[in-house]
This record gives C-alpha cells, sequence and structure tokens, in this order.
C-alpha cells in the first residue's frame, strides 16, 4: 500500500472521482471503434471464469429444476393429454417425412445435387446470460477447443436463437436474435421475400428490407435465407406475430428467454464468415462476391 | 504476536467485505436464474451492493473499487465497456452526497431513497446506451429492471445487513 499523509490521501480521494468518470466515459467513446483489445480481454476474461460460472450454475440449476418439478406435479393430467394427442399427431407427421425423404433422396439423385452438409452439432450449456436491459446474449460453456467458431449458427430447441460472436478456448458468447445488434437474413417461407431480422431490444424482433408490396401475413413462417454467408439456408427462425403500420414483427420459434442448452451448427461456411468489424462496410470486394455465393443454391 | 497477526488478517477480510459482497453480486446478476421473473432481464444486483456500502461503510468502498466493479460487469455482459463504471460511480458519488439524509431512518426511507437512486440509474443508463448506438432504445426493458430492482432491494439489502453485522462489528 502507498502511504500518503491525510492531507495527501483526501485530495487523492477528491480527485478520484472526476479521473475516474473521464477514464470511463472515454472507455464508452473508445469502445465505439470496437478496439480488438478490448474484445480478447473479454474472451480471455470469459474463460477464466467459466469454471466459476459452471460451479455456480450447478446448485442455481438444481434449485430452478426442483421449482418447475413441483410446478408440473400440478399440471402432468393436463400435459399427458396434451402430450398423447400430440404424439398422434406427430406419428402422423413422421409418416409423411419418410415418405418425402425418399422422395426427396431420388429427386435429388436425379439432379446430381449435392446438398450442404452439416458437419456437426456441438451442444454447449448456458452458463451466464447478460440480463441487462439493453443486451441479450449469453454465454455457453463450449469454445474453440470444441471446435467452436465465431459466426456459427446457434439453435434452441426449435430454431434459431442467434449466433456466435466471439469464442474463447472454453467459452463462447451466443448473440441472440432479440439483441440490438443482430441482423440475420431471412426468407419468408411461403412467399420466398428476402428480409432481414433486425433485434430491437424487444421479445419480438423486427422484419426490416421487405419488399413495398408484400404479402406477408400474421403467421407465415420465416426461415434462415443464406445469404450473407452467416447462416445455412432454410433453418426456421420463428414466425410472423404482428404487422402493424409497416412494422412486421416477428415471434421467435425457440423462447429465447430461458435457454438451457444450445446447439452450436458447424456448416462448414465459418470460412466466408467476414470479423465482424468488417461487416457493417460493405464494399463490392471479392470478400462480397463470396459472400452472395450460397445464395444461388437456395433459389427455389 | 502469531495470534495478533491472525487477527489483523481477519480484519482485512472483514474489511474486503463490501467489495466481495458487490463482486458476488455482479455475478448473481449474470447466472442464469432460469426463473420466470427474471428471464429477460434479471435485477441491477451490483447497484444495490453499492448503495448499501456507500451508506453504512463508503470508507470500506473506494471510488477505484466501484469503477473496477462496472468494467467487471460490462466485460462478463459484453456491453459497451465503461458504461456500468460510469453509472455506478455516478451513483456512489449521489448517495455520498445525501449520506446523512438517509442514516439512521427507518427501512421504508432508505428503500424509497433507492427508488430514486434506481430510477436515476436506469434513466441515464438509458440515456448513455442510446447516444452510444444513437438511436433511441426501447424503454420497456430499462423500466422494468427498474421495478424489478427496487422490488427485491429488501432480500438483499437484508443479507448485506447480515454480512455487516457478523463481519464488519470490530473492522
Amino acid at each position: 500500500m502507498l502511504r500518503l499523509s491525510m492531507p495527501m490521501r483526501a485530495a487523492a480521494q477528491r480527485l478520484a472521482l472526476p479521473f475516474l468518470i473521464i477514464l470511463s466515459v472515454a472507455l464508452i467513446v473508445l469502445g465505439k471503434a470496437d478496439i480488438l483489445l478490448i474484445e480478447r480481454a473479454r474472451t480471455d476474461l470469459n474463460d477464466a471464469l467459466a469454471p466459476v460460472f459452471e460451479l455456480i450454475a450447478q446448485p442455481v440449476n438444481v434449485v430452478a429444476s426442483g421449482v418447475r418439478r413441483f410446478q408440473d406435479h400440478f399440471t402432468v393430467y393436463e400435459e399427458n393429454t396434451r402430450l398423447r394427442e400430440e404424439n398422434a399427431r406427430l406419428l402422423q407427421w413422421q409418416g409423411v417425412a419418410q415418405r418425402l425423404g425418399t422422395e426427396n433422396e431420388e429427386l435429388r439423385q436425379m439432379l446430381h445435387f449435392t446438398p450442404q452438409g452439416v458437419r456437426g452439432y456441438i451442444t454447449g450449456r448456458v452458463i451466464a446470460n447478460s440480463g441487462g436491459a439493453f443486451l441479450r446474449n449469453v454465454l455457453v460453456d463450449v469454445g474453440e477447443r470444441q471446435g467452436v467458431e465465431r459466426g456459427q449458427a446457434a439453435l434452441g430447441g426449435e430454431g434459431v436463437v442467434g449466433r456466435v460472436s466471439e469464442v474463447g478456448s472454453r467459452a463462447a458468447r451466443v448473440l441472440l436474435l432479440t439483441d440490438l445488434n443482430s441482423r440475420v437474413p431471412v426468407v419468408l417461407e411461403d412467399t420466398r421475400e428476402r428480409a432481414v431480422l433486425a433485434g430491437d431490444n424487444t421479445s419480438r424482433p423486427r422484419l426490416l428490407y421487405l419488399p413495398e408490396k408484400s404479402a406477408v401475413q400474421v403467421g407465415d413462417r420465416v426461415v434462415t435465407a443464406g445469404s450473407g454467408g452467416i447462416f445455412p439456408p432454410g433453418l426456421p427462425v420463428g414466425a410472423v406475430s404482428s404487422i402493424d403500420g409497416g412494422v412486421v414483427r416477428v415471434e421467435p420459434e425457440s423462447e429465447l428467454s430461458r435457454l438451457e442448452y444450445v446447439r452450436i451448427v458447424d456448416f462448414g461456411l465459418s470460412g466466408s464468415v467476414l470479423p465482424q468489424s468488417a461487416i457493417p462496410a460493405p464494399k463490392p470486394s471479392r470478400a462480397g462476391r463470396r459472400q452472395a455465393d450460397p445464395e444461388i443454391d437456395t433459389r427455389p | 504476536m502469531k495470534l495478533i497477526l491472525l487477527q489483523r488478517d481477519i480484519g482485512l477480510i472483514n474489511r474486503l467485505m463490501p467489495m466481495l459482497t458487490t463482486m458476488l453480486c455482479v455475478i448473481a446478476s449474470v447466472v442464469p436464474a432460469h426463473l420466470p421473473a427474471f428471464t429477460v432481464v434479471t435485477p441491477a444486483f451490483p447497484l444495490m451492493a453499492i448503495y448499501h456500502w456507500t451508506l453504512y461503510r463508503p470508507d470500506l468502498l473506494p471510488f477505484v473499487a466501484v469503477f473496477a466493479v462496472g468494467l467487471l460487469l460490462d466485460m462478463l455482459t459484453a456491453a459497451p465497456l465503461g458504461v456500468s463504471s460510469l453509472v455506478l460511480l455516478l451513483a456512489y458519488a449521489l448517495v455520498l452526497g445525501q449520506r446523512e439524509h438517509l442514516l439512521m431512518r427507518p427501512f421504508t426511507v432508505v428503500w424509497v431513497g433507492f427508488l430514486v437512486l434506481a430510477a436515476a440509474a436506469s434513466a441515464l443508463q438509458w440515456v448513455v446506451v442510446s447516444l452510444f448506438y444513437g438511436m433511441l432504445i426501447d424503454v420497456r426493458a430499462f423500466l422494468f429492471q427498474g421495478v424489478l430492482t427496487v422490488a427485491t432491494y429488501p432480500v438483499v439489502s437484508y443479507l448485506l445487513v447480515r454480512v455487516q453485522r457478523t463481519l464488519l462489528m470490530r473492522a
């Protein structure tokens, strides 16, 4: 400890506040420039704290699942009836899917079509979530060691939940669809109209850049477009939930606020993903052309 | 001699308690709770700890510690670095200036004081973040977090008072 005389200490304490406030403002302004150093420090810190989070998450999960089990006791009868009905319906769909699968396979063979293969899924547990008033991201306990790369798509139980935005060696951050910074190229499944799904800090992100005379309707399914090279085409995202004076909102398929596990999907596309800092400046460069390539395959 | 040293060490740990509990609050605010009420936003636990310690033991929570807590919070949540530091430092300064009006008063008064602080902090955070992103961000999440924070304050306050009573009587 530095030994200072009383008046000196008092002066230091008085000066500390304005100094630290100015430092905070300076950091905010610097952060606007997306400095790589800050990001690296962040991933290192996440890596270092990942074991701590895992340790804490365990008892929390036990309590949470206990609470859920208690709640489930009251609904077990209704739940059973519902599941029985759903099972009957799903069995029908299974038959349909098998038939279509065979048909699809035959048609692919005729066309010599090579599908974009999934290289693998990496399942990670959510160990921290931002929980703030303006951030929607989660930290998962898989990283470079498990093969996670920046830009890969993250799926919840039902559909896309976001994309990997930062990767450390043993933890990665997934930017959720609802985050302010999230932009995902999507397509309306029925009309094949393209749009961008943009998070705006509400639970239902907006569809931007729809064609002017769009035939979009409430309930339309939204899937990834595959353009931009971030996501492979055709992954389920959600359904249009409201159209209000030109503002079209989408209810995500997966419940983003209750994620426990995410599956990170390696489609072998990450090679074409530009670093985040390069995304806001679209230029007609080679990289741009390469990004647009997967689009060609998806056109019906 | 050894005993005195040990006592001094315990004293040190005790005196670090405000900082440690504030750090703990930072971690608590990012641990996924999977509870229905806390799913979208979690209460601003660090603000509660800072309010409590600024009121009762500001000598054990220097400005630098508050700054560091803010940085840690921003790093863990991938927020623009410096936003939480700024908000928490200003909150600290505000409470420090109003301390004498809140000390030795019934809990309701302290709670109302916290309500004012939480409202100011949420508003400031909204302004700073909106400026940062260059757009007016939806305020509902900020409002909701503010309400949640004020509502959970009594519980956290109770726990911090327990820590203070058991560990800090001698320090």
